[in-house]
């Protein structure tokens, strides 16, 4: 009766060629639900971290550009601001215009190294004094300026920029043209300056974009202004083919999306790319950095993630093989001895001292084994004693 | 039973043991791997500047080289350690710069230093494969040296000179200061057909100017005191000494001439000032030296000198020694004085 109820198949289940299984299961179910967890979060936490890395990038870059654009605009400003101050010296208030205002003019060379030349014109566009770095002038001389777009424009009282042109075929040059008034609204005058833009070189050289990266200003019609390779500048290389400085000159209704490109630079390499425009200038200025270099950190983020998510599934793979075992292998200490109390081996008690269910599980079959034994021991006697008590009856009934 | 959970836990704590073990190599590989990486680089070979200088080797401790090594030193370039430079200097025989030329190309140096268009030439001439620097070639686009400004196009790049473009710009200062100047001297080297174009310029200016102009060509040191000799004296009489390499050369003897006979001097470059001459007016020595460094800078990271445009000088100093100017019994009106960037009293 016990051999039979120990060959039934709920206890098959411990029997050796079975064995393997229940590791197995409980191995790969905790795999599973650990490492997918670990690789969800995983996942999740590298795809907002490249969204939040993307913004931070878009953000920072665009403060560069936005900073490159005010210090070229300052650095153009501070020599309008010594211009103006030329428009305003003493001699004007009461002489107007004439040989005398020279001075100026070589005060206005000495305070802003940009300047290589300098005119002041009367109403008329007439030449009245006249200063260069390179060149001497007559003074007796009066050419007349009065057809130009700088002059046109300053006498109306109206400051002038003008384009970007290239002396010798190499150096970048504009000229700025200022009124000459007595009072505000009294325009006696006009002083145009040719302005050398190889000083704005010193502006963006010094502004850093990451490690690789660089901040530039071009012109509406491409003209490459400032670059931290001034042989580009010099080389007179011309921009407007690069899809970020087509961007940036779009009319704002026609732009499209964010403030933050990936496309070729020069040298065709990609670079993330954003810009920050000088409306008074019609100059936009870009800051730029290779994309590699960008998203470094956001790959070194990445790696971290993998790794981390490598040691965990590690991890994870060896805890639930430990405890697989330590499941396991009481429960193969368990199924051996009840294959033994099968085979008739009552005496046997098990020792397992887990400290959990299966503890409590090896003290009942402990119980269920001494329960057998008794009763296989109680069953005996009363073998005996009936086999007794039919022998001492039978002389009585012999005939039964 | 015992003994079977002894054994696994045995094994496990062995398998555990190799586990750190393996960490350890690995992390011992990890730390190794730089150490290796640098190991197993192959040493470079040292790059070679070569430097002609047209002056005396003295010059080596002077201002505009000086400057030259500051620059190649902020640069990287630490001389005899990871650069070599080779000095030559002709100490003012200009014949000797060929051979000069000639030796660098044979010590295979990686980019040549020239002071002055001759040289340059002379260089153009002997290697169109070694890239070439100058310092002050006048005109190097007119006299053919190289294809434009923007993209020179050959082995030749660097810095152009505006010197002798500015004499027309010195005798408008000198005219200035000095108010009363009717008669200036041109001094100059005489066979330089470079410098004809430029004169015919200083020789309008000077006509706009109210000024007449006396060329004075020399030949060799001697015939400084002739030519000195054929200036007039008087108080409206001044002198240009043009940048050429015998009248840079006898820098003091000029100074001293001209003090002797109270002439008002201007030159074109301010170390003439500093040893008592009158005036100066021309770009900083220094700071074209150093920018050519730059240029030896990008040569040696391997930019090809076609694509280096050549520059010009930007900023020009106008130098007044207020001593020469009291021996001579002069005063500096006070709108030169204003834009002098030194005056040296």
């Amino acid at each position: 009766m016990v051999k039979r109820l120990l060959n039934s198949p709920a206890f098959r289940i411990f029997r050796r060629p079975r064995r393997g299984r229940l590791v197995r299961h409980y191995f790969y179910i905790s795999v599973l639900l650990i490492a997918g967890g670990l690789i969800a979060s995983g996942l999740l936490e590298i795809y907002f971290r490249y969204h939040e890395s993307r913004e931070t990038l878009a953000l920072l870059q665009k403060e560069t550009a936005a900073v490159a654009a005010i210090k070229i605009e300052r650095f153009i400003q501070d020599v309008e601001t010594a211009m103006k101050a030329a428009t305003k010296g003493r001699d004007i208030a009461r002489e107007g215009i004439s040989q005398q205002y020279k001075f100026e003019l070589k005060r206005l060379l000495f305070l802003a190294p940009a300047i290589t030349e300098a005119v002041a014109l009367d109403f008329s566009g007439v030449k009245q004094a006249q200063i260069s770095r390179f060149r001497a002038f007559s003074p007796d001389v009066k050419s007349d300026f009065s057809k130009s777009p700088a002059f046109q424009q300053a006498r109306q009282g109206k400051a002038y920029f003008g384009p970007v042109y290239f002396v010798r075929a190499s150096e970048p040059y504009m000229t700025i043209a200022l009124p000459i008034d007595h009072f505000k609204g009294n325009v006696i005058g006009v002083l145009q300056a040719e302005v050398n833009l190889k000083y704005v070189w010193e502006v963006v050289s010094g502004i850093k974009v990451g490690k690789a990266g660089y901040a530039y200003a071009a012109a509406r019609t491409g003209e490459l202004i400032a670059h931290p390779d001034i042989s580009l500048v010099l080389q007179g290389r011309n921009v407007s083919q690069l899809d970020q400085v087509q961007a940036a000159f779009l009319p704002a209704s026609e732009r499209s999306g964010g403030n933050l490109t990936v496309a070729r630079n020069l040298q065709g390499r990609n670079v993330i790319s954003s810009f920050a425009l000088i409306p008074r200038l019609d100059w936009a200025v870009f800051a730029e950095r290779p994309v590699e270099e960008a998203y470094e950190r956001l790959y070194g983020s990445v790696l971290r993630t993998s790794s981390l998510l490598l040691i965990g599934l590690g991890m994870a793979l060896f805890a639930s093989f430990y405890v697989a075992r330590r499941v396991v292998g009481p429960l193969r200490v368990l199924g051996q001895g009840v294959e033994r109390i099968g085979k008739g081996d009552l005496g046997l008690r098990l020792d397992l001292k887990t400290g959990d269910e299966i503890e409590v599980l090896a003290e009942e079959f402990n119980k269920m084994t001494a329960a057998l034994q008794e009763a296989y021991a109680g069953l005996e006697q009363k073998v005996a004693e009936r086999t007794q008590e039919i022998n001492s009856s039978a002389p009585r009934k012999p005939n039964s | 039973m015992r003994a079977k959970r002894d054994q696994e836990m045995r094994k496990a704590r062995q398998e555990k043991a190799s586990g750190k073990r393996i960490m350890t190599l690995l992390m011992a590989a990890i730390l190794w791997l730089p150490f290796h990486s640098a190991q197993a680089q192959v040493p470079k070979k040292v790059p070679r500047i070569g430097f002609v200088g047209q002056s005396k080797h003295s010059s080596l401790t002077g201002q505009a080289i000086l400057a030259f090594r500051q620059k190649l030193r902020e640069l990287g370039w630490v001389e005899g350690e990871n650069v070599i430079i080779e000095w030559r200097f002709a100490e003012g025989i200009e014949e000797r710069v060929p051979e000069f030329i000639a030796d660098l190309i044979r010590l295979k140096v990686d980019v040549m230093v020239l002071t002055g268009g001759r040289p340059v030439r002379a260089a153009k001439k002997a290697t169109n494969t070694i890239p070439i620097v100058m310092t002050e070639a006048s005109d190097p686009v007119g006299s053919g040296l190289i294809a434009s400004l923007a993209r020179p196009g050959g082995n030749i790049t660097g810095m152009t000179s505006v010197r002798h473009e500015l004499d027309g710009k010195r005798l408008e200062i000198l005219k200035e200061t000095v108010s009363k100047l009717f008669h200036v001297a041109i001094l100059w080297q005489s066979g330089r057909s470079s410098l004809k174009v430029e004169f015919e310029r200083t020789e309008l200016t000077a006509r706009e100017l109210g000024v007449k102009l006396q060329f004075l060509g020399v030949q060799s040191a001697a015939d400084f005191g002739n030519a000195f000799q054929a200036i007039p004296r008087g108080q409206t009489t001044g002198l240009i000494a043009v940048h050429t390499q015998l009248i840079n050369s006898h820098r003091e003897q000029i100074v001293e001439m001209a003090a002797k006979r109270h002439i008002p001097a201007i030159y074109h470059d301010r170390r003439y000032t500093d040893s008592g001459g009158f005036m100066s007016y021309g770009p900083s020595h220094p700071s074209i030296y150093a920018q050519s460094a730059n240029y030896v800078d990008k040569i040696l990271k391997g930019v090809k000198p076609a694509d280096l445009p050549v520059e010009q000088p930007t900023r020009f100093e106008l130098v007044i020694n207020l001593k020469t100017a009291h021996k001579m019994g002069l005063t500096i009106p006070p709108d030169v004085l204003m834009w002098a960037d030194e005056v040296i009293r």
